[in-house]
């Protein structure tokens, strides 16, 4: 079966459909498996969101595999790494939220939800889907820019070391893929 | 989830290469099994490749079904808790195991109207459950639109136990309280926790119907201006008020009997405590106070004149020397200013005092002429510090609005292992203090989160307190009690108020009976 490896006995390196069955049907074998191929990369999306604080950050890391393994048994899991990534980010988010609520932190304190995050501003809203649409029909690179931007929370210097473009380029790029942005959700009456 | 499929694949393809450390995912392993309560299994080796080359096929054809274990600390949080050893209500721990093996896991879902309502677990003994439900709107709209209490219109708990009778007739409605901090505003958990009025329910099949998820709104509250930030503030300018400085509030003896002559209320007030003159007492009143501390801008003429807090209830003694002022602060409601929600006013009452002094019911000293006095109280707070969140508001018109419209049914077993142990007994004792009733116990039913008090009785017999007590000289009060009476056998019912070790149970004194198990 593709992604079998006999070479180390115990050891396999499973696609990711491979581990999303592994879920269902032995929970236990199939989280550690998702953990030990995309904790790092949840812990990195957290991490962004949430600043350093430690704690929260392994709550949060701990919650994103919980949820996935509550999801598991409700829906097909298609795209697992996408899937999880989502999950990681709102877990994240409602821990910001939640910080900010209790007052435990404040905006200044972290880099995340400036004024201008297009994305966490329309996301509560019913017209999610066309907001994830408009972003789809996006050219290259604006598409993976604002991604990485608004989605990752990937810093403009990260964006740039990992797509090889200047950053006063990729500035540029997010400002007009925001105003864009925004004139075609109003053109279709999308409201806050 | 609100991300469609090629969104989804468009992030897969997006290259972050990051790694973990084998501590780092070990430690989350570990942390995640803690949460959901799995055991780890073997690292898969040959043996399990075939397993899941199996498990693969009958997947494709069929749901497979595992049972987990329910995490009582995530599904139930706060809900469950212990006595220490120098008697403090602590979250359970030591005693945690005794609560696990008393719980199953559910975890069905339906959805309707972007609302996903998931039973996820219960813990339970013979005639005992606690549910524990989770709800989320799925588009990730904040459940309510005013922040005040939330609960479900009607929870309505059937168990199938073969009765012919329609399903509406044999089920018990329940009250839906919430559990989770509302940090979340597009998820929320509720606590369901009742005595079924079916008996030896394990094993047997459920049924939970929730509808309409509505909050409590204060459509007309009004902003008195507070002059401090907090009800707090204004506690600690007063001292500390203690159990024994509360005014008994008594009813005299002729209000009494013209209740108890009426027709259906003979046993009314059975239960109440008395005091040494023999006469019920059914509230407490603060002792007035040397000062008025202002509070208000809207209400410049009203003063606080004494606050404190017993038996979980909030008294504020209030005066104003402007009559209108006074009869026109009213309708109070603690709002909680981080969460927005609501403690409507539980009980209130409010007299001018005239010159010719005179005992009114609640105001039992004669005080300043032309003064008016109000007190109020209000029941859910426990301590001093949690007056920090809360400001006064008034003409709270509290009601309930429904914010989400939706009917959620689960049908599920209530499966989950027998911690309930009987006793048969031989003990009788009087039950009501007026017009006792003879309560001739013969079994007990005691699990480590109830206990049930079995007999016959001539008459109907009303909610007692009871007290538990321990091998190791502690006792446990209860007062959660329901009682009930059908053809001369009658039971009492108490929920524990802390998990308790059955093994460790001495006695338990109900009316005037100490009866010892063992």
């Amino acid at each position: 079966m593709k992604g079998f490896s006999s070479k180390r006995r115990g050891v396999c390196n499973l696609d990711d459909n491979q581990i999303a069955l592994l879920i269902k049907t032995n929970p236990s074998d199939g989280l550690h498996e998702a953990i030990k191929k995309y904790r790092g990369l949840v812990c990195v999306i957290i991490s962004k969101v949430i600043g350093d604080r430690k704690q929260d950050i392994e709550e949060c890391i701990a919650d994103t595999f919980v949820t996935l393994w509550k999801s598991m048994n409700e829906a097909d899991i298609i795209n697992l790494k996408g899937y999880i990534v989502c999950i990681a980010r709102n877990t994240a988010i409602d821990r910001y939220r939640m910080l900010i609520k209790k007052n435990i932190i404040s905006f200044d304190e972290i880099e995340v939800a400036s004024d201008d995050d297009i994305i966490l501003e329309y996301e509560n809203n019913d017209n999610i889907h066309i907001l994830q649409s408009l972003i789809l029909e996006m050219d290259e690179p604006d598409r993976e820019i604002f991604i990485r931007k608004y989605f990752f929370f990937e810093r403009i210097r990260e964006i740039s070391n990992q797509l090889n473009i200047d950053e006063i380029l990729i500035k540029n790029r997010l400002y007009r893929g925001k105003i864009k942005l925004r004139k075609l959700l109003e053109e279709r009456n999308v409201t806050l | 989830m609100n991300y469609n499929e090629e969104f989804l694949s468009y992030i897969n393809d997006i290259n972050i290469e990051v790694t973990s450390s084998k501590e780092e995912i070990d430690s989350t392993y570990t942390l995640v099994m803690k949460k959901i309560r799995l055991n780890k299994k073997p690292k898969l080796g040959k043996k399990g490749m075939t397993l899941l080359i199996l498990a693969a096929i009958i997947a494709a054809s069929t749901i497979s079904v595992v049972a987990y274990q329910l995490s009582i600390k995530e599904s139930f949080p706060k809900v469950f808790n212990e006595q220490n050893s120098v008697g403090q209500i602590v979250p359970v721990e030591e005693k945690l195991p005794l609560v696990e093996q008393a719980g199953s896991y559910i975890n069905q879902t339906v959805t309707q109207n972007d609302v996903k309502v998931t039973v996820n677990g219960v813990v339970g003994d013979s005639d005992t459950v606690y549910l524990s439900i989770d709800v989320e709107d799925i588009t990730g709209k904040a459940l309510q639109t005013e922040g005040g209490q939330l609960k479900f219109n009607s929870a309505y708990f059937h168990i199938d136990d073969g009765s012919e009778a329609g399903f509406y007739a044999t089920g018990q409605y329940c009250w839906s309280e919430r559990i989770d901090d509302g940090s979340i505003p597009s998820k929320a958990t509720f606590l369901i926790n009742e005595k079924t009025i079916v008996e030896d329910i394990i094993g047997k099949k459920a049924t939970l119907v929730l509808t309409d998820l509505e909050e409590l709104t204060s459509a007309k509250a009004t902003d008195i201006e507070m002059t401090y930030d907090n009800v707090y503030d204004i506690y600690s300018q007063f001292e500390t008020v203690k159990d024994e400085d509360f005014i008994e509030q008594a009813i005299p003896k002729e209000s009494e009997k013209s209740t108890v002559n009426t027709p259906g209320f003979e046993h009314y007030f059975d239960n109440y405590p008395r005091n040494e003159k023999g006469e019920v007492i059914d509230g407490y009143a603060l002792p007035y106070t040397d000062k008025e501390i202002a509070f208000s801008n809207k209400y410049p003429n009203t003063y606080v004149m004494n606050i404190g807090i017993k038996d979980k209830n909030l008294y504020i003694l209030v005066t104003s020397s402007v009559e209108e002022e006074g009869k026109s602060f009213r309708d109070l409601a603690l709002k909680n200013i981080v969460t927005g929600e609501l403690i409507p006013l539980n009980g209130s009452s409010g007299s001018i005092c005239y010159v010719d002094g005179g005992l009114e019911y609640g105001f039992t000293e004669p005080q300043k002429p032309n003064i008016y006095y109000s007190r109020f109280y209000f029941e859910g707070i426990n301590s001093p510090e949690q007056l920090k969140d809360y400001v006064i508001e008034t003409n709270a018109a509290i009601n309930f609005q429904t914010v989400r419209k939706g009917e959620w049914r689960f049908d599920f077993d209530l499966s989950y292992q027998n911690t309930t142990k009987t006793f048969d007994v031989s003990s009788s004792c009087a039950i009501g203090e007026v017009n006792p009733v003879k309560f001739n116990i013969s079994k007990i039913k005691i699990s480590p989160i109830s206990i049930t008090v079995m007999g016959t009785s001539d008459d109907i017999i009303y909610d007692t307190p009871a007290t538990i007590k321990m091998k190791d000289g502690s006792t446990v009060e209860l007062s959660h009690c329901s009682s009930d009476t059908r053809d001369n056998n009658s039971s009492l019912k108490y929920i524990f108020p802390v998990v308790v070790d059955v093994d460790q149970v001495e006695s338990v004194a109900v009316g005037d009976a100490v009866i010892l198990i063992s």
